[in-house]
């Protein structure tokens, strides 16, 4: 669920809690740069191109993560109340009712 | 269990849907919200609030016992299915649910953002992106790093990412990876591979699908949230990416992709702040011509983000340079959790496809 929707289960709003925080935040940040940490820059470079193998497989989910991509996800409410009612089973609904940007698909 | 007995559906703004799916949420399940008394709260998964919610098919929850929730998640799903199955046959199959569905009306919805619902272009190569923050060790190795969960949550103060000397170790976590999908168009993908590819030549990818990687493939999730558009199309200071053949044969053709690129945004609102990435692009890509498909396309994306971040009260800690880390690959065909448009698209619009 998207941050336009967000709702939590009490009937909380999610923008109403997090957004004032964040905007406050927003408003009072100020921005210094940092010097590159000495030689980062050309590790990653190094890394980028030694360790490829290694830390594109880092980055990707591990075994155990990301497991409900595995589930055969249904994205119309529709087609799925259909299944539910001719297979007879309970339907299983994925809320995500936080802020929203990783629910089970992916991001929203 | 979950794939035997119940009957997953996820709502999301960018999925498939049918017509009339909103009139279904809104007036046989009163809204996608989980009643308490028939939600599991998911607390293992980061960023967010995640919650399963338990329907028969004619829209009344099925509820179970809030004591419950200390329970595994095998017992309370057991829990649900026994409730499920003392409700009414008119709960549980109800005839009107059951009448036949068009599913060739079954189309990517137009959701939120800009995104209107546009059928994806045909032909389009679709990988899988995820993302994740790194942590850098002192020797200059590199591992995912943790987040407060709490912190993350909440934004109680300090830094989101370990290491910070306000932040305790407890309740930090490993988080999952970020997942969006990545498109290239056919005309895109097909300039990778010409015919008379040959080895050793040097293929410029075009600007068009490398200003989509740096972007829209390269956003920052964890720092700006789906709601802040974070790159605009001037962010880019330079930006280089090829792809090189380092094997070519009538059966197909094995590139090997580089490249190096420089982001940097100024930002007007709310408040001016500066985010800054500067990556580097390596890939291994096979093309397989007797399939007349791409069989790897792995593509990592390493490099520094310096900027603003979700979590709230990073004010001493946002000009740290983080390592930040994309990693790309195919998608799977057929499957729904890849049947999904890129976030960029949809927050983009038609900024997504724009080459300049």
């Amino acid at each position: 669920m998207c941050i336009s929707r967000v709702r939590l289960t009490n009937g909380r709003t999610v923008a109403s809690a997090v957004l004032p925080g964040l905007l406050v935040w927003m408003t009072t940040a100020t921005f210094a740069e940092e010097p590159a940490s000495r030689g980062s820059g050309s590790a990653i470079r190094r890394a980028a191109e030694t360790d490829f193998d290694k830390l594109h497989s880092m980055v990707l989910p591990q075994d155990n993560e990301l497991k409900w991509v595995s589930l055969p996800w249904l994205t119309s409410i529709t087609q799925a109340r259909h299944r539910a009612a001719v297979e007879g089973k309970p339907l299983f609904v994925f809320a995500d009712t936080g802020a929203g940007f990783a629910d089970a698909l992916g991001l929203c | 269990m979950l794939k035997r007995e119940f009957v997953p559906v996820v709502f999301n703004t960018v999925n498939k849907s049918l017509p009339g799916d909103s009139g279904v949420w809104t007036n046989v399940f009163r809204s996608w919200v989980c009643k308490p008394r028939a939600a599991l709260p998911l607390e293992s998964r980061l960023p967010g609030t995640k919650t399963m919610c338990f329907f028969a098919a004619s829209g009344r929850p099925i509820e179970i016992d809030a004591a419950s929730r200390s329970e595994t998640l095998e017992q309370r799903l057991s829990k649900v299915v026994d409730v499920f199955e003392k409700m009414p046959e008119t709960d549980r199959k109800p005839v009107g649910a059951k009448k036949r569905l068009d599913l060739s009306q079954l189309k990517y919805a137009s959701g939120g953002g800009r995104y209107r619902g546009e059928e994806p272009p045909p032909g389009r190569l679709v990988l899988r992106a995820y993302n994740r923050i790194l942590t850098r060790e002192a020797n200059g190795d590199l591992h995912p790093a943790k987040i407060n969960r709490t912190q993350f949550l909440l934004g109680e103060g300090g830094a989101c990412v370990e290491g910070h000397p306000k932040f305790k170790a407890e309740r930090s976590a490993q988080p999952e990876p970020i997942k969006d999908m990545f498109w290239l168009t056919e005309v895109e993908w097909k300039t990778l591979v010409p015919a008379d590819a040959k080895k050793g030549d040097v293929i410029a990818v075009p600007r068009s699908a490398s200003r989509r990687l740096f972007l829209w493939g390269c956003h920052n999730w964890w720092a700006a949230e789906t709601l802040i558009r974070l790159w605009k199309p001037d962010a880019i200071k330079q930006g280089d990416l090829t792809a090189t053949v380092v094997e070519a044969s009538p059966a197909g053709v094995t590139l090997k992709l580089a490249g190096d690129f420089d982001m940097a945004n100024d930002m007007s609102k709310p408040k001016t702040y500066r985010a800054a990435y500067k990556g580097q692009v390596s890939g291994v890509v096979h093309y397989d011509r007797s399939k007349a498909k791409f069989t790897r396309f792995d593509m990592l994306v390493l490099g520094e983000f310096q900027g603003v971040w979700y979590c709230r009260s990073n004010l001493d800690w946002g000009p740290k340079r983080v390592p930040l880390a994309f990693a790309f690959q195919l998608a799977e065909q057929g499957s729904p959790a890849d049947d999904v448009v890129p976030i960029g698209l949809n927050k983009g619009g038609k900024l997504y496809w724009l080459s300049e």
